[in-house]
Protein backbone atom coordinates (compact mmCIF):
# COMPACT_ATOMS: atom_id res chain seq x y z
CA UNK A 1 0.00 0.00 0.00
CA UNK A 2 1.86 3.06 -1.26
CA UNK A 3 0.77 6.52 -0.20
CA UNK A 4 1.91 9.58 -2.15
CA UNK A 5 1.85 12.79 -0.10
CA UNK A 6 2.35 16.23 -1.58
CA UNK A 7 4.20 19.01 0.26
CA UNK A 8 3.80 22.50 -1.20
CA UNK A 9 6.51 25.18 -1.08
CA UNK A 10 4.89 27.05 1.80
CA UNK A 11 4.28 23.89 3.84
CA UNK A 12 7.73 23.42 5.38
CA UNK A 13 6.33 22.39 8.74
CA UNK A 14 8.74 19.87 10.25
CA UNK A 15 6.38 19.30 13.18
CA UNK A 16 3.53 18.08 11.01
CA UNK A 17 2.15 14.71 12.13
CA UNK A 18 3.03 13.29 8.69
CA UNK A 19 6.67 13.27 9.72
CA UNK A 20 6.37 11.73 13.19
CA UNK A 21 7.92 8.48 12.01
CA UNK A 22 9.54 7.30 8.83
CA UNK A 23 7.40 4.91 6.81
CA UNK A 24 8.77 3.34 3.64
CA UNK A 25 5.30 2.97 2.16
CA UNK A 26 4.95 6.76 2.07
CA UNK A 27 6.46 8.79 -0.75
CA UNK A 28 6.62 12.54 -0.22
CA UNK A 29 6.55 14.68 -3.35
CA UNK A 30 7.98 18.17 -3.55
CA UNK A 31 8.21 20.07 -6.80
CA UNK A 32 9.57 23.34 -8.09
CA UNK A 33 6.96 24.37 -10.62
CA UNK A 34 6.77 26.73 -13.53
CA UNK A 35 3.13 27.37 -12.68
CA UNK A 36 4.19 28.72 -9.26
CA UNK A 37 7.26 30.63 -10.46
CA UNK A 38 5.35 32.35 -13.26
CA UNK A 39 1.81 33.07 -12.07
CA UNK A 40 2.97 36.44 -10.81
CA UNK A 41 6.25 38.32 -11.33
CA UNK A 42 8.14 37.43 -8.14
CA UNK A 43 11.06 39.17 -6.52
CA UNK A 44 14.27 37.30 -7.36
CA UNK A 45 15.04 36.82 -3.65
CA UNK A 46 11.59 35.36 -3.07
CA UNK A 47 12.10 32.74 -5.79
CA UNK A 48 15.57 31.91 -4.48
CA UNK A 49 14.50 31.73 -0.85
CA UNK A 50 11.41 29.57 -1.44
CA UNK A 51 13.27 27.10 -3.67
CA UNK A 52 16.32 26.95 -1.39
CA UNK A 53 14.14 26.41 1.69
CA UNK A 54 12.21 23.66 -0.13
CA UNK A 55 15.48 21.90 -1.00
CA UNK A 56 16.71 22.12 2.59
CA UNK A 57 13.42 20.73 3.84
CA UNK A 58 13.54 17.82 1.39
CA UNK A 59 17.13 17.14 2.47
CA UNK A 60 16.16 17.13 6.14
CA UNK A 61 13.28 14.71 5.50
CA UNK A 62 15.53 12.35 3.58
CA UNK A 63 18.10 12.48 6.36
CA UNK A 64 15.39 11.58 8.86
CA UNK A 65 14.65 8.41 6.87
CA UNK A 66 11.65 9.55 4.81
CA UNK A 67 11.27 8.77 1.12
CA UNK A 68 11.18 12.01 -0.86
CA UNK A 69 10.83 12.56 -4.58
CA UNK A 70 12.03 16.06 -5.31
CA UNK A 71 11.56 17.71 -8.70
CA UNK A 72 13.74 20.69 -9.56
CA UNK A 73 12.58 23.08 -12.28
CA UNK A 74 14.75 21.03 -14.64
CA UNK A 75 12.91 17.85 -13.63
CA UNK A 76 9.44 19.35 -13.71
CA UNK A 77 9.78 21.26 -16.98
CA UNK A 78 8.33 18.41 -19.01
CA UNK A 79 5.05 18.50 -17.08
CA UNK A 80 2.41 21.01 -18.04
CA UNK A 81 1.31 21.66 -14.48
CA UNK A 82 1.11 20.16 -11.00
CA UNK A 83 -1.68 17.62 -11.74
CA UNK A 84 0.26 16.21 -14.68
CA UNK A 85 3.37 15.80 -12.52
CA UNK A 86 1.37 14.16 -9.76
CA UNK A 87 -0.31 11.76 -12.16
CA UNK A 88 3.13 10.69 -13.35
CA UNK A 89 4.35 10.04 -9.78
CA UNK A 90 1.19 8.17 -8.79
CA UNK A 91 1.61 5.85 -11.76
CA UNK A 92 5.30 5.31 -11.28
CA UNK A 93 4.88 4.52 -7.60
CA UNK A 94 1.78 2.42 -8.24
CA UNK A 95 0.18 4.43 -5.50
CA UNK A 96 -2.94 3.35 -3.64
CA UNK A 97 -3.60 6.73 -2.14
CA UNK A 98 -2.87 10.41 -2.53
CA UNK A 99 -2.82 13.06 0.22
CA UNK A 100 -2.05 16.75 0.31
CA UNK A 101 -2.14 19.39 2.99
CA UNK A 102 -4.79 22.08 2.90
CA UNK A 103 -3.31 24.70 0.52
CA UNK A 104 -3.33 28.32 1.61
CA UNK A 105 -4.23 29.66 -1.78
CA UNK A 106 -7.61 29.45 -3.44
CA UNK A 107 -6.13 28.74 -6.87
CA UNK A 108 -4.17 25.70 -5.63
CA UNK A 109 -7.04 24.56 -3.43
CA UNK A 110 -9.28 24.41 -6.50
CA UNK A 111 -6.63 22.78 -8.67
CA UNK A 112 -5.95 20.00 -6.16
CA UNK A 113 -9.61 19.42 -5.35
CA UNK A 114 -10.36 19.00 -9.06
CA UNK A 115 -7.35 16.75 -9.45
CA UNK A 116 -8.56 14.50 -6.64
CA UNK A 117 -12.00 14.23 -8.22
CA UNK A 118 -10.34 12.95 -11.38
CA UNK A 119 -8.60 10.11 -9.50
CA UNK A 120 -10.03 6.69 -8.76
CA UNK A 121 -7.72 5.99 -5.79
CA UNK A 122 -8.24 7.16 -2.21
CA UNK A 123 -7.53 10.85 -1.66
CA UNK A 124 -7.27 12.92 1.45
CA UNK A 125 -6.79 16.59 2.25
CA UNK A 126 -5.00 16.92 5.60
CA UNK A 127 -4.80 19.93 7.85
CA UNK A 128 -1.55 21.89 7.48
CA UNK A 129 -1.34 21.93 11.30
CA UNK A 130 -0.01 25.45 11.22
CA UNK A 131 -2.73 27.93 12.03
CA UNK A 132 -4.25 28.52 15.43
CA UNK A 133 -7.78 28.62 14.01
CA UNK A 134 -9.53 26.31 11.52
CA UNK A 135 -10.08 27.24 7.89
CA UNK A 136 -13.72 28.15 8.57
CA UNK A 137 -12.83 30.35 11.56
CA UNK A 138 -14.83 33.23 10.06
CA UNK A 139 -18.07 31.47 10.93
CA UNK A 140 -16.90 30.22 14.34
CA UNK A 141 -15.58 33.38 15.96
CA UNK A 142 -16.80 36.94 16.32
CA UNK A 143 -15.53 38.63 13.16
CA UNK A 144 -17.38 41.92 12.76
CA UNK A 145 -14.24 43.48 14.23
CA UNK A 146 -10.77 41.97 14.48
CA UNK A 147 -10.56 43.09 18.11
CA UNK A 148 -13.24 40.63 19.27
CA UNK A 149 -11.83 37.79 17.18
CA UNK A 150 -8.46 38.44 18.82
CA UNK A 151 -9.87 38.58 22.36
CA UNK A 152 -11.64 35.27 21.87
CA UNK A 153 -8.33 33.70 20.84
CA UNK A 154 -6.47 35.29 23.77
CA UNK A 155 -9.03 33.69 26.10
CA UNK A 156 -9.12 30.35 24.33
CA UNK A 157 -5.34 29.94 24.31
CA UNK A 158 -4.66 31.77 27.57
CA UNK A 159 -2.32 34.30 25.99
CA UNK A 160 -1.29 37.32 28.08
CA UNK A 161 -3.90 36.51 30.68
CA UNK A 162 -3.65 36.74 34.46
CA UNK A 163 -4.40 33.72 36.63
CA UNK A 164 -7.99 34.95 36.90
CA UNK A 165 -8.39 35.00 33.14
CA UNK A 166 -8.21 38.80 32.86
CA UNK A 167 -6.02 40.53 30.26
CA UNK A 168 -2.57 41.37 31.58
CA UNK A 169 -2.26 45.06 32.41
CA UNK A 170 -6.01 45.41 32.82
CA UNK A 171 -6.83 45.98 29.15
CA UNK A 172 -6.79 44.07 25.88
CA UNK A 173 -5.39 46.72 23.63
CA UNK A 174 -2.24 48.83 23.97
CA UNK A 175 -2.30 50.12 20.41
CA UNK A 176 -2.19 53.72 21.48
CA UNK A 177 1.14 53.15 23.24
CA UNK A 178 2.73 51.74 20.11
CA UNK A 179 1.95 54.61 17.78
CA UNK A 180 4.75 57.02 18.43
CA UNK A 181 7.14 58.06 15.66
CA UNK A 182 10.63 56.66 15.81
CA UNK A 183 13.00 58.82 17.86
CA UNK A 184 16.00 59.75 15.73
CA UNK A 185 18.72 59.06 18.30
CA UNK A 186 17.72 55.44 18.88
CA UNK A 187 20.66 53.07 18.42
CA UNK A 188 19.96 50.66 15.57
CA UNK A 189 20.02 46.98 16.45
CA UNK A 190 22.21 44.79 14.25
CA UNK A 191 20.02 42.62 12.07
CA UNK A 192 20.80 38.92 11.83
CA UNK A 193 21.48 38.28 8.17
CA UNK A 194 22.41 34.94 6.74
CA UNK A 195 24.69 34.63 3.72
CA UNK A 196 23.86 31.52 1.77
CA UNK A 197 25.15 30.47 -1.59
CA UNK A 198 22.26 29.75 -3.94
CA UNK A 199 24.08 30.34 -7.22
CA UNK A 200 22.97 26.93 -8.53
CA UNK A 201 19.32 27.89 -8.12
CA UNK A 202 19.97 31.30 -9.63
CA UNK A 203 21.55 29.68 -12.69
CA UNK A 204 18.58 27.34 -12.97
CA UNK A 205 16.15 30.29 -12.94
CA UNK A 206 18.18 31.90 -15.74
CA UNK A 207 18.22 28.67 -17.68
CA UNK A 208 14.43 28.52 -17.57
CA UNK A 209 13.96 32.20 -18.31
CA UNK A 210 11.90 32.79 -15.18
CA UNK A 211 10.82 36.42 -15.12
CA UNK A 212 11.51 38.21 -11.84
CA UNK A 213 11.97 41.65 -10.33
CA UNK A 214 14.27 43.22 -7.78
CA UNK A 215 17.89 42.63 -6.87
CA UNK A 216 19.57 39.62 -5.33
CA UNK A 217 23.03 38.43 -4.44
CA UNK A 218 22.83 34.68 -5.04
CA UNK A 219 26.21 34.23 -3.34
CA UNK A 220 24.85 35.63 -0.10
CA UNK A 221 21.10 35.22 0.27
CA UNK A 222 20.16 36.69 3.63
CA UNK A 223 16.89 34.87 4.36
CA UNK A 224 16.52 31.96 6.81
CA UNK A 225 16.19 28.74 4.84
CA UNK A 226 15.61 26.18 7.56
CA UNK A 227 13.81 25.74 10.82
CA UNK A 228 17.03 26.05 12.81
CA UNK A 229 17.89 29.34 11.10
CA UNK A 230 14.36 30.52 11.73
CA UNK A 231 14.81 29.68 15.41
CA UNK A 232 18.03 31.69 15.47
CA UNK A 233 16.19 34.63 13.96
CA UNK A 234 13.51 34.35 16.63
CA UNK A 235 16.09 34.27 19.43
CA UNK A 236 17.91 37.26 18.04
CA UNK A 237 14.64 39.08 17.66
CA UNK A 238 13.81 38.59 21.32
CA UNK A 239 17.26 39.62 22.52
CA UNK A 240 17.75 42.58 20.24
CA UNK A 241 16.58 46.07 20.79
CA UNK A 242 14.16 45.37 17.96
CA UNK A 243 11.74 44.49 20.74
CA UNK A 244 11.40 48.24 21.04
CA UNK A 245 8.73 48.09 18.42
CA UNK A 246 7.66 44.51 17.95
CA UNK A 247 4.39 45.59 16.48
CA UNK A 248 5.84 46.72 13.17
CA UNK A 249 5.93 43.21 11.74
CA UNK A 250 2.56 43.14 10.08
CA UNK A 251 2.34 42.03 6.50
CA UNK A 252 0.16 43.88 4.05
CA UNK B 1 9.98 54.98 9.68
CA UNK B 2 13.37 56.24 8.67
CA UNK B 3 15.62 56.13 5.62
CA UNK B 4 18.26 54.19 7.58
CA UNK B 5 18.59 50.53 8.49
CA UNK B 6 16.05 48.49 6.57
CA UNK B 7 15.41 45.79 9.14
CA UNK B 8 15.67 47.76 12.32
CA UNK B 9 12.20 47.74 13.76
CA UNK B 10 10.73 44.56 12.57
CA UNK B 11 11.71 40.99 12.91
CA UNK B 12 11.62 39.54 9.42
CA UNK B 13 10.04 36.52 11.01
CA UNK B 14 7.18 36.62 8.55
CA UNK B 15 9.01 34.61 5.87
CA UNK B 16 9.67 31.83 8.40
CA UNK B 17 6.07 31.98 9.56
CA UNK B 18 4.51 32.02 6.12
CA UNK B 19 6.59 29.07 4.90
CA UNK B 20 5.53 27.36 8.16
CA UNK B 21 9.11 26.84 9.32
CA UNK B 22 7.93 28.49 12.54
CA UNK B 23 4.57 27.90 14.19
CA UNK B 24 2.63 31.03 15.22
CA UNK B 25 2.02 29.69 18.73
CA UNK B 26 5.70 29.05 19.26
CA UNK B 27 6.47 32.65 18.34
CA UNK B 28 3.63 33.98 20.50
CA UNK B 29 4.73 31.94 23.53
CA UNK B 30 8.35 33.04 23.04
CA UNK B 31 7.35 36.71 23.05
CA UNK B 32 4.98 36.30 25.99
CA UNK B 33 7.63 34.37 27.94
CA UNK B 34 10.24 36.99 27.14
CA UNK B 35 7.99 39.72 28.51
CA UNK B 36 7.25 37.73 31.68
CA UNK B 37 10.95 37.10 32.30
CA UNK B 38 12.25 40.50 31.25
CA UNK B 39 9.56 43.13 31.77
CA UNK B 40 12.37 45.65 31.98
CA UNK B 41 13.50 44.92 28.41
CA UNK B 42 10.18 44.62 26.65
CA UNK B 43 7.02 46.38 27.75
CA UNK B 44 3.60 44.78 27.91
CA UNK B 45 2.43 47.22 25.24
CA UNK B 46 5.14 45.99 22.85
CA UNK B 47 4.53 42.32 23.55
CA UNK B 48 0.77 42.78 23.20
CA UNK B 49 1.20 44.76 19.96
CA UNK B 50 3.25 41.96 18.41
CA UNK B 51 0.96 39.18 19.61
CA UNK B 52 -2.01 41.14 18.22
CA UNK B 53 -0.38 40.94 14.78
CA UNK B 54 0.30 37.20 14.90
CA UNK B 55 -2.65 35.86 16.90
CA UNK B 56 -5.10 38.55 15.87
CA UNK B 57 -4.52 39.98 12.40
CA UNK B 58 -2.73 37.00 10.86
CA UNK B 59 -5.44 34.50 11.79
CA UNK B 60 -8.17 37.02 11.03
CA UNK B 61 -7.05 37.72 7.45
CA UNK B 62 -6.76 34.01 6.76
CA UNK B 63 -10.30 33.46 8.04
CA UNK B 64 -11.52 36.37 5.94
CA UNK B 65 -9.71 35.10 2.85
CA UNK B 66 -11.31 31.66 2.96
CA UNK B 67 -14.75 33.01 3.78
CA UNK B 68 -14.77 35.52 0.93
CA UNK B 69 -12.81 33.91 -1.89
CA UNK B 70 -13.03 33.82 -4.85
CA UNK B 71 -15.20 36.95 -5.01
CA UNK B 72 -12.84 38.91 -2.78
CA UNK B 73 -10.18 38.90 -5.49
CA UNK B 74 -12.52 40.76 -7.86
CA UNK B 75 -13.65 43.52 -5.53
CA UNK B 76 -13.02 47.11 -6.59
CA UNK B 77 -15.32 49.19 -4.40
CA UNK B 78 -13.81 52.52 -5.45
CA UNK B 79 -13.78 51.58 -9.18
CA UNK B 80 -10.08 52.38 -9.43
CA UNK B 81 -8.78 51.94 -13.00
CA UNK B 82 -5.29 53.44 -13.30
CA UNK B 83 -2.13 51.46 -14.07
CA UNK B 84 0.62 51.20 -11.51
CA UNK B 85 3.29 53.84 -12.31
CA UNK B 86 6.51 52.42 -13.75
CA UNK B 87 8.63 53.47 -10.76
CA UNK B 88 7.09 50.68 -8.70
CA UNK B 89 9.54 48.45 -10.60
CA UNK B 90 12.53 50.78 -10.55
CA UNK B 91 12.26 53.09 -7.57
CA UNK B 92 13.04 55.96 -9.95
CA UNK B 93 10.85 58.77 -8.69
CA UNK B 94 11.61 62.14 -7.13
CA UNK B 95 9.26 61.48 -4.22
CA UNK B 96 11.79 60.63 -1.49
CA UNK B 97 9.50 58.39 0.56
CA UNK B 98 8.43 56.40 -2.51
CA UNK B 99 11.96 56.13 -3.90
CA UNK B 100 13.15 54.80 -0.56
CA UNK B 101 10.28 52.42 0.16
CA UNK B 102 10.37 50.98 -3.37
CA UNK B 103 14.16 50.95 -3.64
CA UNK B 104 14.45 49.08 -0.37
CA UNK B 105 11.76 46.63 -1.43
CA UNK B 106 13.66 45.93 -4.67
CA UNK B 107 16.92 45.47 -2.78
CA UNK B 108 15.60 43.35 0.09
CA UNK B 109 12.18 41.95 -0.89
CA UNK B 110 11.04 43.48 2.36
CA UNK B 111 9.48 46.64 3.69
CA UNK B 112 7.85 47.07 7.02
CA UNK B 113 4.18 47.48 7.62
CA UNK B 114 4.26 51.27 7.70
CA UNK B 115 6.15 51.62 4.42
CA UNK B 116 3.78 49.21 2.70
CA UNK B 117 0.67 50.85 4.05
CA UNK B 118 1.53 54.53 4.46
CA UNK B 119 3.81 55.07 1.47
CA UNK B 120 3.42 52.68 -1.49
CA UNK B 121 -0.09 51.49 -0.66
CA UNK B 122 -1.31 54.96 0.21
CA UNK B 123 0.02 56.39 -3.05
CA UNK B 124 -1.69 53.70 -5.13
CA UNK B 125 -4.94 54.34 -3.25
CA UNK B 126 -4.77 58.12 -3.68
CA UNK B 127 -3.88 57.79 -7.38
CA UNK B 128 -6.71 55.31 -7.97
CA UNK B 129 -4.68 52.36 -9.22
CA UNK B 130 -6.66 49.24 -10.11
CA UNK B 131 -6.52 46.83 -7.14
CA UNK B 132 -5.57 43.93 -9.46
CA UNK B 133 -2.34 45.73 -10.32
CA UNK B 134 -1.62 46.63 -6.71
CA UNK B 135 -2.33 43.05 -5.64
CA UNK B 136 0.04 41.59 -8.22
CA UNK B 137 2.81 43.95 -7.19
CA UNK B 138 2.56 43.18 -3.47
CA UNK B 139 2.21 39.46 -4.12
CA UNK B 140 5.36 39.46 -6.21
CA UNK B 141 7.73 41.80 -4.48
CA UNK B 142 7.62 40.75 -0.84
CA UNK B 143 9.41 37.69 0.48
CA UNK B 144 6.55 36.89 2.86
CA UNK B 145 3.73 37.45 0.37
CA UNK B 146 1.44 34.45 0.04
CA UNK B 147 -2.00 35.23 -1.32
CA UNK B 148 -4.06 34.46 1.80
CA UNK B 149 -2.19 37.13 3.77
CA UNK B 150 -1.28 39.48 0.94
CA UNK B 151 -4.72 39.91 -0.59
CA UNK B 152 -6.80 40.99 2.44
CA UNK B 153 -4.01 43.32 3.52
CA UNK B 154 -3.55 44.85 0.07
CA UNK B 155 -7.01 44.84 -1.49
CA UNK B 156 -8.77 45.32 1.83
CA UNK B 157 -6.70 47.16 4.40
CA UNK B 158 -4.59 49.19 2.00
CA UNK B 159 -6.81 49.79 -1.06
CA UNK B 160 -10.30 49.68 0.51
CA UNK B 161 -11.42 47.67 -2.53
CA UNK B 162 -13.53 45.48 -0.23
CA UNK B 163 -15.60 48.47 0.84
CA UNK B 164 -14.63 48.23 4.49
CA UNK B 165 -14.53 44.55 5.38
CA UNK B 166 -10.92 44.78 6.61
CA UNK B 167 -10.64 48.37 7.74
CA UNK B 168 -13.26 50.81 8.92
CA UNK B 169 -11.97 53.56 6.62
CA UNK B 170 -9.54 53.93 3.72
CA UNK B 171 -5.91 54.13 4.78
CA UNK B 172 -5.49 57.45 2.99
CA UNK B 173 -3.04 60.04 4.28
CA UNK B 174 -1.55 63.29 3.05
CA UNK B 175 2.14 64.16 2.96
CA UNK B 176 1.71 65.89 6.32
CA UNK B 177 1.08 62.54 7.95
CA UNK B 178 4.10 60.91 6.28
CA UNK B 179 6.17 63.87 7.49
CA UNK B 180 4.91 63.43 11.03
CA UNK B 181 5.75 59.73 11.09
CA UNK B 182 9.08 59.72 9.22
CA UNK B 183 12.23 61.60 8.27
CA UNK B 184 11.80 61.36 4.51
CA UNK B 185 10.40 64.77 3.74
CA UNK B 186 13.35 66.93 4.74
CA UNK B 187 15.42 65.64 1.80
CA UNK B 188 12.64 65.54 -0.77
CA UNK B 189 12.50 67.83 -3.81
CA UNK B 190 8.78 68.19 -3.21
CA UNK B 191 7.71 70.45 -0.41
CA UNK B 192 5.48 68.78 2.13
CA UNK B 193 4.38 72.18 3.41
CA UNK B 194 2.87 73.12 0.04
CA UNK B 195 -0.54 71.79 -0.92
CA UNK B 196 -0.82 73.30 -4.37
CA UNK B 197 1.32 74.33 -7.30
CA UNK B 198 4.55 73.09 -8.76
CA UNK B 199 6.86 71.44 -6.26
CA UNK B 200 4.13 70.72 -3.74
CA UNK B 201 4.10 67.24 -2.25
CA UNK B 202 1.90 65.10 -4.56
CA UNK B 203 0.44 63.25 -1.57
CA UNK B 204 -1.11 66.52 -0.33
CA UNK B 205 -3.25 67.35 -3.33
CA UNK B 206 -3.89 63.72 -4.29
CA UNK B 207 -5.28 63.13 -0.81
CA UNK B 208 -8.03 65.70 -1.33
CA UNK B 209 -8.57 64.62 -4.92
CA UNK B 210 -9.13 61.07 -3.65
CA UNK B 211 -11.66 62.20 -1.06
CA UNK B 212 -13.40 64.54 -3.48
CA UNK B 213 -13.78 62.04 -6.34
CA UNK B 214 -14.92 59.22 -4.01
CA UNK B 215 -17.31 61.37 -2.04
CA UNK B 216 -20.44 59.43 -2.93
CA UNK B 217 -18.92 56.15 -1.74
CA UNK B 218 -17.27 57.52 1.39
CA UNK B 219 -19.37 60.39 2.66
CA UNK B 220 -21.47 58.28 5.01
CA UNK B 221 -18.44 56.84 6.78
CA UNK B 222 -18.62 58.21 10.31
CA UNK B 223 -14.84 58.35 10.56
CA UNK B 224 -14.63 60.65 7.55
CA UNK B 225 -17.31 63.17 8.50
CA UNK B 226 -14.80 65.53 10.06
CA UNK B 227 -12.43 65.21 7.10
CA UNK B 228 -15.16 66.17 4.63
CA UNK B 229 -16.23 69.03 6.90
CA UNK B 230 -12.63 70.32 6.79
CA UNK B 231 -12.59 70.12 3.01
CA UNK B 232 -15.90 71.93 2.68
CA UNK B 233 -14.72 74.72 4.97
CA UNK B 234 -11.93 75.64 2.55
CA UNK B 235 -12.68 78.35 0.03
CA UNK B 236 -13.84 77.30 -3.41
CA UNK B 237 -10.73 78.87 -4.87
CA UNK B 238 -8.45 76.86 -2.63
CA UNK B 239 -10.28 73.64 -3.30
CA UNK B 240 -10.07 74.21 -7.05
CA UNK B 241 -6.36 74.93 -6.85
CA UNK B 242 -5.82 71.69 -4.91
CA UNK B 243 -7.83 69.63 -7.38
CA UNK B 244 -6.06 71.24 -10.35
CA UNK B 245 -2.67 70.43 -8.87
CA UNK B 246 -3.76 66.86 -8.29
CA UNK B 247 -5.19 66.55 -11.80
CA UNK B 248 -1.88 67.71 -13.26
CA UNK B 249 0.06 65.24 -11.13
CA UNK B 250 -2.26 62.44 -12.22
CA UNK B 251 -1.73 63.34 -15.88
CA UNK B 252 2.03 63.19 -15.38
CA UNK B 253 1.97 60.39 -12.89
CA UNK B 254 4.80 58.40 -14.49
CA UNK B 255 7.09 61.44 -14.28
CA UNK B 256 6.64 62.28 -10.58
Amino acid sequence: MVQVKLILGDQLNAHHSWFRQADTSVVFVMAELHQEADYVRHHRQKLLAFLAAMRQFAGALTKAGHRVRYFTLDDSARFRDLPELLRFVLEEEKADGFSYQQPDEYRLDQQLAEFCQSLTLDTQCADSEHFVTPKDAWDRYPTHRMEFFYRALRREHKVLLTENGKPEGGRWNFDGDNREALPRAQPLPEPLLFAQDVTDIDAMLDRHGVNSMGNADPKALLWPLSRSQSRQLLSRFLLSAACRNLAATRTP
Amino acid sequence: MTPHGWSLYHSRLSFSLNTKMLHPMEVIRAVEGHWREHPDRVSLAQAEGFIRQVLGWREYVRALYWRHMPGYGRRNYLRAQRSLPSYYWTGKTRMACMAHAIGQSLDYAYAHHIQRLMVTGNFALLAGVHPDEVDQWYLGIYIDAVEWVEMPNTRGMSQYADGGLMGSKPYAASGQYIHKMSHYCENCVYSVREKTGEGSCPFNSLYWHFLDRNRERLKDNARLKLVYANWDRQSLEKRQATLQTAARYLREIDQL
